[in-house]
């Protein structure tokens, strides 16, 4: 009972301390704002005036607030484009933003990291593309695509040279930032090395990499799309190059993707022939309504819906005649979405 | 020979007590971890803003059952979201009063033949609509399946994009709950499932479906409530989360990979506690399956709900919420202790079993032995004090370790009087209500050893949330 007693004084002198350090947590999370938001409306004035370009000496930038001023400046600095960005980047060299966020990048603390590998591509700071690019194969992949981006913006052509090779080792980098980073560069930039890249990769890489093949040039697109639907046969990858393909280079095997075992081959086939099928396609498509696959049906109807010369009524015709009760009931979800649109 | 007995009775209720106590201490403890590396890892969010902009579809399913009041308000705040790209799924249940007719009309809704395939079994659709306003908002009529989970599997059933949320038609989510949840998803891509901290919206200012200012309840149970919320939150869930063993995820928010979704079968319309059941459902399925996965949960607050503030409706959800509890562990009870099961398996459903399930079974026990015994004279009364001391102030030290954990992590009760308030129920709470919620456990318990099954239920709601 002794040690019942003992525990209960420690409970409730437990108790009483967690009480108190509470307290003492919302009197710093206090005294914490309010230091934040001093900093914060002081050189958001400063970083203001910097980009009319007024010509105004900044104050000195005392080392305590660095770190808060950096993030202000890259939040500035991402919204804003042109003369005065250029302007930011002096006030940011004026400032030691520039020395401080190599130092950063290098050594900091997981943020602290993300916030100068960010600076450094909002910097366009050409002397660190080589440790930016090694941080592009950092173990963390929050630091790993913020340097990709970071080095997208500090020189676009030699970015997307060096990433490309990366992209299909690097899966778990979202791809809408690879979608941006890949546009900033521009779809000349990107063609070629992609190109290359997807002739030399695997079935699975290049299925991967086809799905960036939009930001390409659309001739290159094509002629990629092509190539490998004439040369390769990995279901996955037939179905990322039908997607890509928008002319006719996939059409001589189109009636034998049509009918391939795999269902997202035979989907994508037919989602093909909505881009860029005529009438003539017709009974092809009518014959997808009855797949076994849900998707391919829907696709198929999407598709017959899209051909340019099929009139709402000879798609009513079609649909009347249609004995499949499932080839019916899409053919009408996609008359219906038609109809909507 | 009664000495031995009373004594070998008073050393198994003392284990208990000792082995539960030492469970929640230690769950605080990595609860603490948790929170910390969460708080480090989102750090991020204030250095790239365009982190946020990273998302996966998302497919918004909202389960609805004579929602009438607050349907539209409710809707309208889900459209309102700040998520790139999401769709709103409403599945009517059978309402049986004008909800459907109001979703018509608010939303322009348009009788749509949606072709689409039954993956999950539900009760018959009757019809699907779309929104000639919202692009992105479909509604389900189907038959009444009696429960959240059948109308929540038409919801799986018709959604498109690869995460489903299923939320609470009642729920309040905050404009940037979707960017927060779907985090787990994005840092690792074997996220199966995920979930967030659930708040109570009593005595908050609700308007337009969104929160807009948080404050305290007055009434005393719901107050208690969001000391409760804050334990089961903050180091009930967080406390399992490193470990890889979060049981529940809640059915007032949860976001789902909808390709595990369909894999494990959907929601079981059987199970009383729909939510629980299909997390520990994922686990079986997937640990026994070899495959390696992670539930994710963030200790942000995503989603505010409306507690009960009456003794009969809070009874009735607890007694609900033990009854699931006892049913879930019970349908996937392969799990326990099997050897490829890891923490899931050999520590966090022991734990479920041992002090949650029987908890409310050995305390009742505990009591009437006490009552025996004391109309026998066999209780020394200065240990018993010291017991009940001992009992009071570790339930004290948990409750205001999680009102610690609150302040550490997102603290939103900002005002001096409201943290005044949280410790004064954190106390008050140990004379009165903790005992009643062992007696609404032990109802659910042996609703569940009989086996009853539960429907829709209807709480009295709050004003706080509801209508406009």
């Amino acid at each position: 009972m002794t040690a019942a007693l003992w525990a209960t004084i420690a409970a409730i002198a437990a108790s009483v301390l967690l009480l108190l350090y509470t307290i003492e947590l919302r009197i710093q999370s206090r005294f914490r704002e309010r230091r934040r938001a001093r900093v914060h409306a002081y050189w958001r004035a400063v970083i203001a005036k910097a980009m009319t370009g007024d010509g105004e000496v900044p104050p000195l930038l005392p080392r305590r607030h660095r770190q808060e001023v950096l993030k202000l400046w890259n939040y500035t600095r991402s919204m804003i484009e042109g003369a005065a960005a250029d302007r930011l980047i002096a006030l940011a060299d004026q400032l030691g933003l520039r020395e401080f966020a190599r130092s950063q990048a290098q050594h900091g603390l997981l943020g602290r990291r993300l916030t100068a590998i960010q600076a450094l591509g909002h910097l366009r700071d050409a002397e660190s593309f080589r440790e930016v690019l090694a941080a592009t194969d950092d173990d963390n992949p929050l630091v790993a695509i913020t340097a990709a981006e970071a080095l997208a913006e500090i020189d676009p052509a030699r970015a997307v040279e060096a990433l490309i090779p990366k992209l299909a080792a690097h899966r778990d980098w979202p791809r809408t930032h690879v979608f941006r980073l890949l546009e900033k560069a521009g779809s000349v930039a990107v063609s070629e090395p992609l190109y290359r890249c997807v002739r030399a990769a695997s079935d699975a890489d290049a299925a991967y990499l086809l799905q960036f093949a939009e930001i390409a040039e659309f001739d290159v697109r094509d002629a990629m799309a092509a190539e490998l639907l004439s040369s390769r046969s990995d279901p996955e990858l037939l179905a990322a190059a039908l997607k890509v393909a928008s002319g006719y280079g996939a059409v001589a095997r189109l009636d034998e993707l049509l009918d391939h075992p795999a269902w997202y081959v035979r989907m994508q086939a037919a989602a093909l022939l909505g881009r860029i099928g005529n009438a003539a396609d017709t009974q092809r498509l009518e014959k997808r309504l009855s797949d076994r696959e849900w998707w391919v049906r829907y696709r198929a109807a999407k598709a017959l819906v899209r051909l340019p010369t099929l009139t709402r009524s000879a798609l009513e015709e079609i649909r009347s005649r249609l004995r499949d009760p499932y080839a019916h009931d899409v053919l009408e979800q996609a008359m219906a979405e038609a109809a909507i649109r | 020979m009664w000495v031995a007995f009373t004594q070998s009775i008073e050393w198994a209720f003392l284990a208990f007590f000792v082995a539960i106590n030492l469970g929640y201490l230690g769950q605080n403890l990595i609860a603490i971890y948790g929170i910390r590396r969460y708080l480090r890892s989102s750090s991020i969010d204030d250095h790239d803003p365009g982190y946020s902009t990273v998302h996966l579809p998302i497919s918004l399913v909202v389960p609805a059952y004579n929602e009438s009041k607050s349907i539209v308000t409710s809707i309208k705040a889900l459209l309102q979201l700040e998520y790139p790209d999401f769709e709103v799924i409403v599945v009517n249940d059978g309402s049986t009063d004008d909800t459907l007719e109001k979703l018509i009309e608010a939303f322009q809704l348009y009788p749509y033949p949606e072709a689409y395939r039954i993956q999950v079994p539900c009760k018959t659709v009757r019809a699907t609509y779309r929104s000639l306003r919202y692009r992105n908002l479909r509604v389900v009529n189907k038959e009444n399946g009696g429960c959240k989970a059948d109308a929540s599997n038409a919801g799986i059933n018709i959604c498109r994009y690869p995460l489903v949320a299923v939320v609470d038609a009642d729920g309040v989510l905050q404009r940037n709950s979707l960017t927060r949840a779907v985090r787990p998803f994005l840092e690792n891509p074997a996220t199966v499932a995920a979930g967030g901290a659930v708040r109570i919206a009593n005595g908050c200012r609700v308007r337009n479906g969104f929160l807009e200012e948080v404050g305290l309840p007055r009434n005393f149970l719901a107050l208690v409530q969001v000391i409760e919320y804050l334990r089961a939150f903050l180091f009930g869930r967080m406390g399992w989360e490193p470990i890889g063993a979060v049981l529940i995820v809640s059915g007032a928010f949860g976001i789902f990979r909808r390709t595990t979704l369909i894999e494990v079968g959907g929601f079981d319309p059987q199970a009383v506690g729909e939510d629980m059941e299909l997390i520990v459902r994922i686990h079986r399925k997937l640990k026994l399956a070899g495959r390696r996965y992670h539930i994710g949960f963030i200790p942000d607050p995503v989603c505010w709900t409306d507690a009960p503030e009456r003794l009969k409706d809070l009874g009735s959800q607890r007694a609900r919420w033990h009854n699931g509890l006892g049913q879930a562990l019970m349908l996937n009870k392969e799990l326990i202790l099997n050897p490829r099961g890891g923490t899931v398996s050999w520590l966090a459903i022991p734990f479920y079993i041992f002090f949650e399930l029987l908890g409310p079974v050995v305390e009742a026990l505990g009591l009437v032995v006490f009552a025996k015994l004391g109309t026998l004279g066999l209780i020394a009364w200065p240990e018993a004090g010291i017991f009940v001391l001992l009992s009071l102030s570790l339930g004290l030290l948990l409750s205001i370790s999680a009102i610690m954990l609150e302040e550490f992590s997102f603290p939103m009760y900002r005002k001096p009087r409201e943290l005044a308030m949280l410790y004064a129920a954190a106390v008050l709470e140990n004379f009165g209500y903790r005992q009643l919620t062992v007696w609404w456990r032990l109802k659910g318990f042996v609703r569940w050893v009989t086996g009853r099954r539960h429907r829709w239920e209807t709480i009295t709601r709050s004003a706080s949330v509801g209508s406009g």
